[in-house]
């Protein structure tokens, strides 16, 4: 199990406890149960990098134990 | 994170169908049952992990396993190292012999050495007796060049020459120089390109020996093979040195060695070392100071002449001074010799083909000068321009235009118009007098002002405005156009308005007298102020009427329209057709002249501006008075500027 650090640098900042292994989209529900927001309305992604894939797991992006993610409305573009 | 937290999120994964998040206090015994299945990602994680863990493990058993192995070697190396020092040493196996048998066979050791000694020195003497070659070991040795291919050159290299076995066997060996070998075949191959008459008449054989049909000889016996035999002392036939059968003894015998020592034969010419040839001078360097030499020579031959027969007491002050300026100049241009001494020939040959100027020819010129005798061929006057009645009466005719010829005709006329003009009307007169004043002016005045040259003088601005109008004429800055048919026009014009206005004044006047009659009859006392003024109307209308139809007919008669558009630029300037064509265009479409043209324009403006402001005299352009004086002087190939 990981706790992953969801910061969208505006004041919201929540810790949610994971599996490596969950996929993008299910990891989304969980921030979405903590921030409030709908999940599709979440886009997650390293400082500076790419935005999540939600095919893709948290592994697949390297998201280890104490990591922390940016969080942005994602407007469907 | 606390177990609450993670409850509550196993709740929400649980709904999604996700693995619950282990809680911290439930998580002991689920750890302890071990996962045996690698269907999820972290289990085959973990299995990952314990293969490395096994892999390294593995590895790290066979290090230590090498690692021992390597130190049992190391320790059975070194026991066989000892092991093997342990045995018998090399020096060790004579042990049985001691000294003093040593020192008893060391003698007969020393013998045998001895005796190898020898047997190697003997062995050494014969094989320098072997080695020393001298003549008398190629005695019967053939040599298969002509001797006196030897006698030239300097030491030749022998060597055997190539044959097969049999025929070396037949023959012996033979000798041949392979660099000899090679020119004569060169050489007789370049004779058989020659093509050789067969019998030549001059080829006469001393000897008398002469077969018949000697040029087959060759072809018959075969080719003569040009040999000498090398006896004990190395000899060989004279006859093949001298090449030649002059003497035909056999076997005569030349020592190669005492050839050797032999003194060179005297050659009949004598030895180039001996010649003294004398060398030519030193070529003289090139300097600064010959050349000046010549350069004097030039100038001064007589002097220099005798200068060079004398001592240099002779020369010249000047010369010398010359000389030294001379100097200065060539030091900096030494440059080209060969120009300069090629210029230095050329100087020379001008010179002397020019006359000489001598001294007493000057003297004489300056006595004839000072006696003020000319001599009647040279005229005291020949430069600058002569300006005489005849050039500036060509000037002014060429000054005359076309039209001006035709003013006669039209000036008349406009006499005759006035003279008539002024009984005609006195109001009139009065308007006209201005503009008459002028046409008398310039009626009158070239008649008047005409000087005896028959040329006329240059009217100025103060004489009036006639003579102003007619300056302007002559420098075409007014254009005279047709002045009189214009005044005719104006006098029309003229004519017509003063009939209109005496006409309207008649008609006043009448309409006066006739009210007054009217009042004076007294029909209108009769009459209501309604009848009178109906009455009026009516009178009124009527004279009208009159009025219209009179001043109808008048213009019908009399009015001539002058139609005349008149277009100016910007600054007033008056345009002919093309101009206010253009103009109207640019203004139309709202744009003007590129820079090209504007610029062309603007230039020809400027020049119009300044030629109306050059002088009548100016004699550098084609103006007025200078153009034919100027024309003139050309044709006679004079250079002259008027000066005025």
């Amino acid at each position: 199990m990981i706790i992953v650090t969801v910061n969208d640098r505006l004041g919201t900042k929540a810790q949610i406890p994971a599996f490596a292994s969950d996929r993008i989209k299910e990891f989304k529900v969980m921030v979405a149960m903590k921030v409030g927001r709908e999940p599709h309305e979440i886009l997650l992604k390293r400082q500076g990098e790419r935005p999540f894939k939600d095919q893709l797991t948290l592994a697949d992006y390297g998201v280890s134990n104490g990591v922390q993610l940016d969080l942005e409305v994602d407007t469907g573009d | 994170m606390d177990a609450t937290a993670i409850e509550e999120m196993n709740k929400v994964r649980r709904a999604m169908g996700m693995k619950p998040l282990p809680v911290p206090g439930v998580a002991a015994q689920k750890e302890a049952t071990p996962e045996k299945d690698d269907s999820t990602l972290e289990s085959r994680e973990a299995q990952a992990y314990d293969n490395f863990r096994k892999i390294r493990e593995a590895e790290e058993a066979k290090k230590k396993r090498d690692e021992r192995a390597a130190a049992i070697k190391k320790a059975r190396d070194k026991a066989q190292a000892v092991a093997t020092l342990d045995g018998k040493g090399l020096a060790d196996d004579d042990d049985e012999l001691d000294a003093k048998a040593w020192l008893k066979s060391q003698k007969k050791r020393q013998k045998k050495i001895e005796a190898a000694k020898n047997l190697e020195e003997e062995k050494a003497a014969s094989a320098a007796t072997a080695a020393e070659y001298t003549a008398e070991d190629l005695a019967g040795v053939k040599v298969a060049h002509n001797m006196a291919s030897f006698l030239d050159g300097d030491d030749q290299v022998l060597t055997l020459k190539d044959t097969g076995v049999l025929e070396n066997e037949e023959e012996g060996d033979e000798l041949e120089n392979v660099e000899l070998r090679e020119r004569e075949n060169l050489q007789e191959r370049l004779e058989l390109k020659i093509k050789k008459p067969v019998y030549d008449p001059n080829d006469i054989d001393e000897t008398g020996e002469r077969g018949i049909l000697s040029h087959y000889d060759v072809e018959i016996d075969g080719k003569k093979k040009k040999l000498f035999t090398l006896n004990a002392t190395g000899t060989s036939d004279l006859s093949d040195i001298l090449d030649g059968p002059v003497q035909r003894r056999k076997n005569q015998i030349v020592d190669l060695d005492v050839m050797e020592d032999a003194p060179a034969p005297v050659s009949d010419y004598i030895d180039p070392s001996e010649i003294k040839v004398k060398k030519p001078k030193k070529k003289k360097t090139k300097s600064t100071r010959q050349r000046l030499a010549d350069d004097d020579d030039v100038l001064f031959p007589g002097e220099q002449a005798a200068a060079d027969g004398d001592s240099q007491m002779d020369i010249d002050s000047s010369a010398f001074a010359y000389t030294k300026k001379r100097k200065v100049f060539d030091e900096d241009f030494v440059d080209d010799d060969d120009l300069q001494q090629s210029l230095a020939v050329q100087r020379k040959a001008a010179l002397k083909k020019r006359k000489k100027t001598r001294p007493e020819d000057i003297a004489r010129q300056l006595r004839e000068e000072a006696s003020g005798s000319p001599e009647p061929g040279s005229s005291g006057f020949t430069g600058g321009l002569v300006i005489d009645e005849i050039s500036e009466f060509v000037d002014a005719l060429h000054a005359e235009r076309e039209e001006e010829r035709k003013a006669p005709r039209p000036k008349a006329e406009k006499a005759a118009a006035a003279k008539e003009d002024a009984s005609l009307d006195e109001d009139e007169e009065m308007k006209d007098a201005e503009m008459k004043q002028e046409y008398e002016d310039r009626d009158t005045s070239p008649l008047a002002d005409l000087p005896a040259t028959g040329v006329e003088e240059e009217k100025t601005v103060d004489q009036g405005m006639g003579a102003t109008l007619a300056l302007l004429k002559d420098r075409h800055l007014v254009e005279d156009v047709r002045g009189a048919e214009l005044n005719e026009k104006f006098r029309q014009k003229q004519l017509f308005l003063a009939e209109l206005h005496r006409r309207m004044a008649t008609f006043d006047e009448d309409t006066r007298l006739q009210r007054e009659r009217d009042r004076a009859s007294g029909r209108l006392e009769r009459m209501s102020a309604r009848e009178v003024q109906e009455w009026q109307r009516q009178q009124n209308t009527q004279r009208d009427q009159h009025q219209a139809r009179v001043m109808d007919q008048l213009f019908r008669e009399g009015y001539r329209p002058t139609v005349e558009l008149k277009y100016t630029d910007a600054d007033g300037r008056s345009l002919d057709a093309k101009e206010a064509f253009k103009e109207l265009s640019h203004q139309f479409h709202g744009k003007g002249s590129g820079k090209g043209k504007t610029d062309k324009r603007l230039k020809r403006l400027a020049d119009e501006k300044r030629r109306m402001a050059q002088s009548m005299l100016d004699a550098s352009q084609n103006v007025g008075m200078s153009t034919a004086a100027t024309h003139q002087g050309k044709k006679r190939k004079e250079a002259g500027v008027r000066l005025a």
